[in-house]
This record gives structure tokens, sequence and C-alpha cells, in this order.
């Protein structure tokens, strides 16, 4: 559930606080990558695909196919050409806009943190010339923005992202099966949802996702009330989606809920794994760089 | 169970408070919009069931101890009435004429029927009854102990009193409802002439009838010449019977002789002596009557005579106690004095063992009487004794108090010589119905004639506290003419002192030689003999303290004496009363006084019971269990 990432301080601009704080969903994501590559201290974009990027100075042991005999020519230096890395891949951000999407027990509801990761993982896929769609969805699919790497795009999916509003009751497998059934290239798709659905539907979706052969992250997003449950007096607890209420002394049926939540997160970790699906839990409190760091790592290996 | 205060109870309605609190504050707990509710579900529905079970526990203890504390106020108690719906008291006639063959085996049978014919939930209670009565099975004690009770029961030779009865079956009953069943033979004289039983209105009575014997034969009087003995021989019934009559002497049949009793009274002469016997009893065979009543005793002879102990300065009875002694020698034969003699320092060294409770101490001189001889004398009265103090010449007046004890506030002087100046005084009884002029009937005025040259002043205190002691203050049965008391009556202890202030020879009055003089001197000794000097003959309710009531001749332990226990000639008759005559001597109480009482007797059962202590204990240990339970659930 990458751990370590998440136990790292938070670097300033990936705080989620302070990316709520600034004025646009394109400054947040903007902020957001950047802060996060800045940390990397590396370039991600370099690779052997086709554009031209930059010069520079040969130094041994450079690649001699890629020293620029023109420059030489003119210059009488050896310099070596650099590349963009090009692609072709597709990659979809599904983003859960149900109602449990919109609780949250501290500065962010889980729909704002997964609108913010939509939009950081956006930006990261336009800067590496993806082409970038956008699928929001509660039981039916409320926002489709289709996949595409024209510029301009990008601000599409933010203004998209920046109009989201709560949904009603999720029904994410529905939602993913209706991608699978749609999808013409294979690509990569990134969930960001609470996946607070049926479990055994959830991920026979992402299974069919998979099978279609697209990668498949999911972002599971959770609030730290909802994995912690700190809440202690008697408390009528009312569902965001359906409504119904339970009345209960919250502190007594803590163990309870712990260990039913644990359980559903253990099962969702344990059955996406087996699928060859990467599964990432990510609280609202945390900051975005895990996410990124993982979409990276399942990017780098497509 | 019944309450003192029962308006407390309006307390109860508090009740309501936590229970709407329980209620209200589970919906006044805060909502909070929650992502999905069905990990709490599943969390929570084994645990809040368990947790309303405690919460309802909860809530049955914060009302219990409400409800503990209103009963606390209401100061509960346990009123016999809420407990036992209905008392049956079952009355059994236990009187002489129940003592005929197959009488009582009878009454016990409709007894042993009234009380199986109760009700299931009734409790029964058994009374015998004769002059008095005895509770035998209180309502607690259970039917297997009424049963019981009833078959001890077994006459005795007492008369018939159903208001005795019927007055402690109310007593058991306390204000219940209940019944009152009386078994007897319904004998008439039951009921003296005037007397009725007052029943509380919720209390029914009804009469079980035992039938009467048809004839009694009964021995109702005996007279002892010195040649002859006479008896009068009753016989009930409607015709003559021939039966056979005994006399006894000192226990040993002297004479038997058949006769023919005519219906009503008959007289039985028997020529006979009494050849010094000390007691005689006449007999009658009446194998179907009256079991006591058959035969009569007497006691023949001197009776045990009334000790008199004289004490006069000479210590004989030949000088200053002359006349005194002459007046008490000519005491009839069956009530004789025998005067004992002493003189004032004797008395020091006196038995006080030898002086008894219906002795008499006359005191004529006080010379050489030394402080304890009259703290003896004056313990001897309390105790029960009797004194005469003559204030003659032979008495020091300075000791008068310390003889009649130390609360006989009075002063004496002797008399001076103007008294002695003045004319002769003469008597006034200001107390003529006093038994100490019994013997002049309505003579006592012929003791005026007396003249009192010297007299002794007494000053009573005036005016007199009667609260100060418990035995009343002394008070005046004659004074002189001019107003000064001539005889005083005092009662310290349980008993008598009169103080006469004149004396009893003829140096200070002619009183000797006045025909009234005998019989006054008798009467004041036989007054202060107190109830000792009783007569030779008495009824079986009457007997003294340690004689068994059973007719016969016997000896009183205390006195000495000898005693003639007769049965009452009126128990006798069998005459029958009809039921309704029976219940038309009983009167129903008013309600409001069974109210009145109630309440009275409810105050007297709370307080005994104290109840309110355990339902304030009974209230800690909810709390107790409240809050242990509520910090389980915290």
């Amino acid at each position: 559930m990458g751990a370590g990432a998440e136990e790292r301080p938070a670097l300033g601009c990936l705080d989620p606080k302070i990316v709520a704080s600034l004025g646009s969903m394109e400054l947040r994501a903007r902020a957001v990558v950047e802060g996060f590559l800045l940390g990397l201290h590396r370039s991600p974009w370099t690779g052997f695909s086709a554009e031209f990027s930059e010069y520079r100075q040969y130094m041994p042991g450079d690649d001699l196919t890629t020293l620029d005999w023109k420059v030489y020519g003119r210059s009488d230096r050896f310099y070596v050409k650099r590349f963009e890395e090009e692609t072709n891949v597709d990659c979809r951000v599904l983003l859960d806009v149900s109602a449990s999407m919109s609780y949250g027990s501290g500065a962010l509801s889980k729909l704002q943190y997964g609108s913010y990761l939509a939009a950081a993982l956006a930006w990261l896929m336009n800067r590496q010339h993806d082409a970038v769609g956008l699928l929001t969805f509660d039981e039916w699919v409320v926002t489709n923005v289709p996949v595409s790497a024209r510029p301009g795009h990008l601000r599409r999916i933010l203004v998209a992202l920046e109009q989201i509003r709560m949904g009603r009751r999720s029904n994410v497998s529905q939602a993913l099966n209706a991608l699978a059934a749609a999808m013409r290239r294979r690509g990569m798709v990134a969930l960001i949802s609470d996946l607070l659905d049926d479990p055994e539907a959830v991920v026979a979706g992402l299974k069919h996702l998979k099978f279609r052969g697209s990668e498949v992250i999911v972002f599971h997003v959770l609030d730290p009330a909802e994995l912690r449950f700190p809440f202690e007096r008697a408390t009528r607890f009312q569902d965001l989606e359906t409504g119904r209420e339970v009345t209960t002394v919250a502190g007594e049926i803590r163990d309870g809920y712990v260990r039913e939540m644990e359980g559903m997160t253990a099962r969702y970790a344990r059955e996406l794994r087996l699928a060859g699906i990467e599964y990432r839990q990510v609280q609202t409190d945390r900051p975005l760089d895990g996410a990124l760091r993982e979409y990276l790592a399942t990017r780098s290996r497509r | 169970m019944s309450f003192l205060f029962p308006w407390f109870l309006l307390g109860a309605l508090a009740v309501v408070v936590p229970i709407l609190l329980h209620f209200f504050a589970r919906d006044r707990a805060p909502r909070l919009p929650f992502s999905d509710v069905r990990f709490l579900e599943r969390a929570f529905v084994r645990r809040d069931r368990r947790r309303r079970l405690r919460e309802l526990l909860l809530l049955a203890l914060r009302v219990a101890a409400l409800l503990l504390l209103v009963l606390a106020f209401a100061r509960p108690f346990l009123d016999a009435a809420g407990q036992v719906r209905r008392i049956t008291i079952i009355a059994v006639d236990r009187s002489l004429s129940l003592s005929a063959p197959g009488r009582m085996a009878l009454a016990r049978e409709r007894a042993l029927e009234a009380a199986a014919a109760t009700a299931a939930d009734e409790s029964v209670a058994v009374v015998a009854f004769d002059d008095a009565a005895e509770i035998l099975a209180r309502p607690a004690a259970g039917r297997r102990a009424a049963r019981a009770a009833i078959r001890r029961i077994v006459p005795t030779a007492g008369g018939t009193r159903y208001a005795a009865g019927l007055a402690a079956a109310v007593e058991l009953l306390d204000g219940r409802p209940g019944r009152i069943v009386v078994v007897t033979d319904l004998q008439a004289v039951g009921w003296p002439e005037g007397v009725r039983a007052a029943i509380p209105e919720r209390v029914d009575v009804e009469v079980v009838g035992v039938p009467p014997v048809e004839r009694n034969l009964a021995v109702t009087g005996v007279e002892f010449d010195a040649e002859q003995v006479t008896a009068v021989v009753l016989n009930t019934g409607p015709g003559p019977i021939e039966t056979e009559a005994t006399l006894s002497l000192a226990g040993r049949e002297v004479g038997r002789r058949r006769m023919t009793l005519v219906a009503g009274a008959n007289e039985l002469r028997w020529e006979k002596s009494r050849d010094g016997a000390p007691a005689a009893a006449i007999s009658v065979a009446d194998p179907d009557g009256y079991r006591w009543d058959d035969t009569r005793y007497a006691v023949l002879g001197p009776a045990s005579p009334t000790v008199v102990h004289v004490v006069t300065n000479s210590g004989t009875l030949d000088a200053e106690a002359f006349y005194l002694a002459q007046a008490l020698d000519v005491a009839p034969e069956s009530r004789p004095f025998e005067l004992r003699s002493a003189a004032p320092a004797e008395l020091i060294a006196a038995d006080e063992s030898g002086w008894r409770a219906g002795d008499v101490v006359v005191v004529m001189g006080t010379d050489g009487l030394s402080r304890p001889g009259r703290v003896r004398i004056a313990g001897f009265v309390e105790r029960g004794g009797g004194l005469l103090l003559a204030t003659g010449g032979g008495v020091d007046f300075r000791l008068v108090r310390d003889l009649l004890g130390a609360a006989f506030e009075i002063e004496i002087e002797a008399p001076t010589a103007a008294d002695l100046d003045s004319a002769p005084r003469r008597l006034a009884v200001v107390a003529p119905r006093h038994p100490v002029f019994r013997p002049f009937g309505d003579r006592a005025a012929a003791l005026t004639q007396v003249r009192f040259t010297r007299t002794a002043r007494v000053d009573l205190p005036d005016p007199v506290d009667a609260t100060r002691d418990a035995a009343g203050p002394p008070h005046v049965l004659a004074r002189f003419d001019h107003g000064d008391p001539a005889l005083i009556e005092y009662r310290p202890g349980s008993g008598r002192a009169l103080l006469f202030a004149s004396g009893l020879g003829m140096e200070w009055n002619d009183l000797p030689r006045h025909p009234g003089f005998v019989p006054f001197l008798q009467g004041i000794v036989r007054y202060l003999a107190g109830p000792a000097e009783s007569p030779s003959e008495v009824l079986p309710a009457g007997v003294p303290a340690d004689v068994l009531p059973v007719p016969g001749v016997t000896t009183d332990p205390a006195s000495g004496r000898r005693l003639a226990v007769n049965v009452d000639v009126r128990e006798s008759d069998p005459l029958p009363l009809t039921p309704e005559a029976f219940l038309a001597r009983v009167d129903s109480m008013r309600a409001g006084r069974v109210g009145a009482d109630a309440a009275v007797d409810g105050t007297a059962q709370e307080a005994e019971q104290s109840l309110w202590w355990y339902f304030l204990l009974a209230m800690a240990l909810v709390l107790v269990g409240e809050a242990w339970l509520a910090r389980t659930m915290a």
C-alpha cells in the first residue's frame, strides 16, 4: 500500500491543504506535478522516442549515434542530440463522484482530493504527451471527456474537474464495464474511487478492463476517519448515498468497524494484486506524491 | 400492604421522567453524515442489541430506585387486613355449663366444623371463654394450630361471660373485617342485666348452639348451725327426680340419704354436729348435670384470725390497750382477731417476717421507738400492711411523719391548755359510706355522741397536691365539730394507714364507753387488714393468686386462710337464650370509629415495622447497581 511513500514528509506543494488553497484546478495540477518533479531531481521524460528536445556536450560513454555531425561541422565540437519521448498511449482517468465521495472529516473531502489527484495525473500524462481522457461516474457515467492529445485538451479536462458535483449512489462496476465495452484501443486506466461498492463486482469490472489489455491502476481514496473511526459518543450516522441512519455509540463499535474496513481494503489489495492490477490506498490527509509515484512506476512498465 | 402517607405515592408519576429522558436522549444523538453505514451496521447489530438490553436494565433500575424512594416516603406497613382478607374467630364457651357429659366434646366438634367451613383464604383464630377469655390460637398461627387449640379446650368451673369472649375476638380482629363464631350452649346467664357487646361494623357474629342439658342438680347454699346442716338443692328439670345426697366433714363422708327433689329449690336439713371439723361438703348425685355444682363446700369453725400487733409503751395489752383488746375480742367466731402486743423498743429486733400482708399494726405508744423501728413500720405499710396510729398520750407527735412515711405531709400538735379548758368536742363523720363505717350501716351518726376532751391538732397541707404521690393525698373521713380532722386516711404504697387524732382509752375521750366503740374499732381494723381480710368462700374467678380456680377447700398461701371455692350458683341454671336474643345484645359500632381505630393501628404498625428503612436500603442497592452498570456502559 505504499506505506513508505506515505510516511515521507509532505513537500509544500503536495500537501492537500495547500493544494486546495490554490485558485484553479490548472494551478493545482501544475503545482502538484512540478512539486513532485522537483522532488524527483531528474527528468522522467527523456527517452528513446522521436521528438528533439535539446543538445548536450558529448561526454565519454554517450551513444555515438546521437552525435549531431552537423553541429560538429559548424562548431568543431561534439554535441549529442536529446529527444523527448513520444507516446501513443491512451490514458483515462476515472473519477468516482458518487455521494459517498463527498465525505470528509478534515479539510478535504474525498471528492476534492480525488479531483486534485485526477488533475495532477492528467497534467502529468499530458506533459508526457499521452492522450488523456476523463470519465466521472456515480451509478452511471456523469462526465466523459474523450481521450485526446491535442493542445488545449488538458484545459478541457481541468475545467471538467473544476465543475464536478456530487453525484448519487455509486456503481463502480457498472461504470467499469461500460468503459471496457467502449474502449477501442488498449491504454491505461487510473480509477480514483472510495470503492464503497460490492467488492466482488468492482473487482470483476477491473478484471474486465485488464482483460481488454489496459493497464489499470486503482487509487483507493479513503478519509482517515473512515479508517480509524475516531468517534466516541452516541451518534446518528447517516449514509450519504442512501440516507439510511444508524444510531449507535461509536466508541463501542469502533473495533468491529475497523475490522470490517480493514477486511475490505485487504480484500481489494489481495484480489487486485492477483489480477495484476495496481492498487494503492490513498488517504485524504496525505500528500499526493505517493499516488503520482505509483502512476509513474506503472507507466514506466508500459 | 398499606401506607401511612398514601398521597406520597403520587410521586410515582415521576417515573415518566427517566423513561422520557431515556427515549428522548436516544433521539437527540447528533446526526453525522457518513460515507457508508454498512460496516457500522455489521459491527453494530450484536453490540447494540446487548447495549439496548443494558439500557433497558439501566432504565428499569432508575425507575425502581425512584419507586422505592416514593414507597419509602409513603411509609408502608403490612396491614394484617391487607395480608388476610378475612379472619374467622371461633369463640368457644368453656364455662361450667359445658362440663355436662358430652357437651364439651359437642362444642369442640361444632367449633372444628366452623373452622373447616371457612374459605381457603381466611385465617382462623380460637378464643375460649368463661368468666374471662383466653386467646388459644392467633390468626397467624395457621389452621392446624387452630384445630389443635380447639381440641385442647376443656370445661372449667367458671361462669359464662359472652362479652369477655366477644371482646377478645374483637381485639384479635384488630380493626380488620371478619367473622366471630360463638360456640356455646346459649346459657342466658352469660348476658347479665345491662351488659352488651360492641362489635365493629365489618364484623359478623354467628352463634353455633350446643344443646343445653335437660336437667341439672346443684347445691346452691349451705348453712351450719351448732347441731344441724341446711342445704339448698336446685332441680332445674321440669319435674321431680330422685337422687342421693352426701354430707362430708373434713373430707370424710358422715352421712348419705336418698331424697326426691321437686322442680326448683329444695331444702335439705341434716341433723349433724360439725364435731370440730374445719370444712364440710354436701353433694348430690347428678350424673347428667354440670360437674362442679353438685357439691358445695364450706369452711367451718374459727377461720384464720386477723392478726393485730398492738404497740404500747408498756408492751402489754392490759394497760393502754385494755379497751382495744376488749373490743376486738368480741369478734364473731367466723372472723376472729388475734392480738399480739409489743413494746416500741422491741420493734428494733422484731422479726419483720412475722408481719404479713393482712396484719394490722396499732401504735398506741412510741417510747423508745428507734428510727429503725419507725422505718420498719413505715415499710410494713408500704408493702401492704395496715396501720392505725392513735394519737393518745403515749405517742410522741414528732415521730408521726416517720411512722406514716416521708410523703405524709402533716403537722400534729399536742393539745394545749386551752384545748383542755374548752368544751368537749363531738365527732362528725364526713364519709359515712367509707368501709370503716360499714358496721354502722346508716347509723354512723351515732358516733356524734362521743365526747372528746383531748384531741391532737392535725394540719393537712392546703391545698393537697393530689399528683405528688401515686397513692394519693391524705383525706379526712371524720372531723371534730370545730373542724379539725379526727380520722384521716392515707395510703402509702400498697398499704393503708389511719390516723386517729385522739386516744383509744378513757383519758382523751369516752369512746370506750360508747356503744359504737366496738363496731368502730372492728371496722377500722378490718378495713386496714385490706383485701386479705377476705371472706372464706370465693368463686373460681375470684380466687387469690397461687390458688387453683377449682371448687373445693383450699388454703391461701399468702394469708394462710382456709378458703371454700364454690361455683357461681347462677351458672347452675341451664336456661338458654335463642340465637336472636343473643345477637340482640351485640351492637355494631360505627364505621367511622373503626376507621379511626384502624388509622391509629396503622401508625402503630408502621412504627413497629419500620419498613421504610428496607425500602431505602433497597433503593441504595439499586443505585449502586445502576452506577456499576452505567460505568460499564460508559
